[in-house]
């Protein structure tokens, strides 16, 4: 009976040094950590809207659970930024993606998350298949379907390389993205 | 054994990847560049020197019966430290290790380690095994991760080493890469061990 006491006695001891330890250091690196995860975000807002002059993590309209970031120049809204996802061969391809009020275009696409493989579709990374997404539009795309759709496809996106099922992900969530951009276009322009 | 023997035997007469063939999950998963060995490597040392030394400073503490579960807590609140350090001030480190971070704990080098060294040695020398175990177990992620990255990328560290026209070796950088090279570095490593 003692001995088994102090089997409980010494486990929820190190269990609660460990959870005191793990307290501590979490408070201490909390702030760091969401600045990182902030800068992180903001970065990758800038690299798909024209240049701004606001703070697009803080000029932001909630909708349907979706978060879109407006980047400003002089009090008017010059791009929308969102993420979109899209299958690809291997799990979800999770991009951002900035749209132009002004002609429902994209003004450019990052890639925040993949699992596809490397060498091969780990390319959508490439500036060079990014940058074709660039003033594209559901109005001035061949759609298939009334979809975006790669080449292979019959569309007009060029597909990478060994590399359709990743290229149609991507393809996916752009088109995915326009469409939620143009349903609540009204509601993320319009004034609070 | 003398410290000096305790901190070398990491490196090759116990190297933990190529001798004892312990941790092979990280090993094979992370080292498609030689950048992403040297870092989960010196998180792995990291995690490893600190339960070493706390497992060694508690071994009179911890009854035998309870000991594996008392050493997971240890060595899951050195991991989840580790990770929270790594996500607050190496953040682009952080995110290409991302998911691996968590999996140190399940590394059989660092129970192993608490299990057949750190909790019947003093802290000293524990704290040693630690740091040549964990520096050894870097050193062959960085070697893995060097071999694959020069064939599959033609680069090191991320420098190019072949100019545009090298063809990438794509299938090292894949699963069966990982396989391929640990298999015939383990060949190679046993020829030179049975001289």
């Amino acid at each position: 009976m003692r001995e088994s006491l102090r089997l409980v006695v010494v486990l929820t001891l190190v269990c609660l040094i460990a959870a005191l330890a793990l307290a501590g250091v979490d408070r201490i690196t909390k702030g760091p950590r969401l600045e990182q995860k902030r800068l992180a975000h903001l970065k990758a807002i800038k690299s798909v809207l024209p240049p701004f002059d606001n703070d697009p993590l803080k000029d932001k309209k909630e909708i349907e659970g979706m978060a879109f970031y407006l980047g400003k120049r002089e009090g008017a809204i010059t791009g929308v930024a969102f993420s979109s996802k899209g299958e690809g061969y291997s799990g979800f391809i999770t991009i951002i993606m900035g749209v132009s009020p002004r002609d429902d275009s994209i003004t450019g696409i990052e890639i925040l998350e993949h699992s596809e493989t490397p060498g091969l579709g780990a390319n959508i990374e490439k500036e060079e298949f990014k940058n074709q997404f660039k003033e594209k539009s559901l109005a001035n795309s061949k759609l298939v379907a009334g979809k975006l759709a790669v080449k292979k496809d019959k569309g007009d996106i060029t597909a990478l390389t060994g590399a359709t099922i990743s290229s149609r992900g991507v393809t996916e969530a752009v088109d995915k993205g326009l469409k939620v951009f143009l349903k609540y276009k009204e509601q993320i322009l319009g004034e609070k | 054994m003398s410290l000096r023997k305790e901190f070398t035997k990491g490196f090759i007469a116990e190297n933990p990847i190529f001798r004892l063939l312990l941790g092979m999950c990280p090993t094979l998963a992370v080292t498609t560049a030689a950048i992403n060995g040297v870092a989960m490597g010196l998180a792995a040392t990291v995690v490893l020197v600190g339960s070493n030394c706390t497992i060694s400073l508690l071994q009179r503490f911890i009854p035998t019966r309870v000991r594996i579960p008392a050493f997971i807590v240890i060595i899951a609140s050195f991991v989840t430290i580790i990770d929270m350090l790594m996500a607050g001030f190496f953040y682009e480190l952080h995110r290409v290790l991302g998911l691996f971070i968590p999996l140190i704990v399940v590394n059989c080098i660092i129970l192993g380690r608490a299990e057949a060294y750190a909790s019947r040695n003093p802290l000293l020398h524990s704290l040693v095994d630690g740091l040549g175990m964990g520096l050894g177990f870097t050193l062959s992620l960085i070697v893995l991760g060097s071999i694959r990255e020069i064939l599959g990328r033609g680069a090191i560290f991320g420098f190019p080493l072949f100019g545009e026209g090298y063809p990438p070796f794509l299938v090292m950088l894949l699963p069966p890469g990982a396989f391929i090279v640990l298999g015939l570095l383990l060949g190679l490593m046993n020829r030179l061990g049975k001289r």
